[in-house]
């Protein structure tokens, strides 16, 4: 299979990276702008409610703070979507240990935006988010990565710490569940 | 909803969707998606899933770049490190060097007397260059009992896990007993410190193991 055609951004972002490193702080503002938003789609859509905002910031704070070891063997996005990925895995075990976490089910699937839920007229986007919260995390993680954020098989492997053809497996799998799903 | 069976086509679908494909991959794809409607199914699946999942809560920009610290370069970083180790290094010296200091105390008050035996040399062996005949029938050493102070404490007390202040607790000695080259191995090992991102919450004790009780 042809891999995908490496976003022309990832020069861009090791320029950005050069330019804080040489004491340039605007570079960092506009690292934090071309990658927050997606921080925060993924955060949201892995099952992150009030907390995604803390979640993108620490993302940053962490990512800044190791960006001397950060070599560009991967693109910069993928790199930060690893680390918000351990970010949230933490915050689900210190939740379920103290008894707050609960689980995204599809009884949150409608209410889990509230404040966007009144806009929702579509009823084929209802059934979707439905769709969407009965997959296992692992399969949301990676349709997430994939749908959402256009991600390669290798990337996805690279944050979600497995292999290309487990996430390859993982997606199909996710599809094959959404269609049958809606189909109904 | 039916799969396409072109498993390739059917992988290229995301790709398609976020204009990664090369001019000419995404032509083939897009050929095929017109001549196929499961892939045409499939494709505007696609397009309402990411649309869904493109809602999130608003993000302030302003606020998350005010939290990014500006660049500090690794040698005054290091400096940072390096100044903070010889503080730990000074205390933690100063702190066992206390404890193995009372610790001898404690042994000099409530020190045990035990008897240990002790080999004494025959007189013939003692005597190499004795012209004295030797007996035919060999002569058992002698083995007398003398008193020995025990060190009631077996093992070395354990202070500080740098090697250089441990060694010095052990040999009673100073910071300034530190040579060159201890002191460069541990600034060494503070300089091999991988920097890589955590995101687990650390709890490290600095409290010294506990004193073994004196039997």
């Amino acid at each position: 299979m042809t891999e995908p055609v490496p976003a022309a951004d990832d020069r861009t972002d090791l320029d950005l990276i050069a330019r804080w490193k040489a004491g340039d702080q605007r570079a960092a503002a506009l690292i934090v702008e071309r990658h927050a938003e997606a921080l925060a789609r993924f955060a949201s859509s892995v099952g992150a409610r009030d907390d995604v905002h803390e979640i993108v910031q620490d993302t940053f704070v962490r990512a800044f703070a190791s960006l001397d070891s950060f070599r560009g063997e991967s693109a910069l996005r993928t790199w930060l979507f690893t680390i918000a990925r351990r970010l949230l895995l933490d915050r689900r075990r210190w939740e379920k240990r103290r008894g707050e976490h609960v689980e995204v089910g599809e009884q949150d699937a409608v209410t889990e935006y509230d404040p966007l839920d009144a806009l929702i007229a579509d009823e084929t986007q209802r059934r979707m988010t439905s769709a969407l919260a009965r997959l296992s995390p692992t399969q949301r993680e990676v349709f997430v990565l994939r749908v959402s954020e256009g991600l390669s098989y290798k990337e996805i492997a690279e944050v979600a710490g497995t292999t290309e053809g487990a996430a390859r497996v993982h997606y199909h799998n996710a599809m094959r569940a959404i269609k049958e799903f809606l189909d109904d | 909803m039916i799969d396409c069976p072109n498993a390739e086509m059917r992988d290229y679908l995301p790709d398609l969707l976020h204009g990664r494909l090369d001019a000419a991959t995404a032509a083939r794809v897009a050929a095929h998606v017109a001549a196929c409607a499961d892939c045409t199914a499939e494709l505007e699946v696609l397009r309402g899933l990411r649309a869904v999942m493109g809602r999130a809560p608003a993000i302030d920009l302003a606020r998350l770049a005010s939290a990014i610290p500006a660049h500090v370069p690794i040698q005054r970083r290091w400096a940072g490190w390096r100044a903070a180790a010889a503080v730990v290094l000074l205390v933690g010296g100063g702190a066992s060097l206390l404890l193995v200091r009372d610790a001898q105390r404690q042994v000099a008050d409530s020190a045990r007397v035990v008897a240990v035996t002790r080999r004494v040399p025959t007189p013939a062996e003692n005597d190499t260059f004795s012209r004295a005949p030797v007996t035919s029938r060999p002569q058992r050493p002698v083995e007398v009992a003398t008193h020995k102070v025990v060190d009631s404490v077996r093992a070395p007390l354990r202070v500080a896990e740098a090697t250089p202040a441990r060694e010095l607790a052990l040999a009673g000695g100073s910071m300034s007993d530190l040579n060159d080259r201890q002191l460069a191995a541990l600034l060494k090992a503070i300089d091999e410190l991988d920097a890589v991102p955590s995101t687990d919450v650390e709890t490290t004790s600095l409290a010294p193991a506990p004193r073994r009780a004196v039997p």
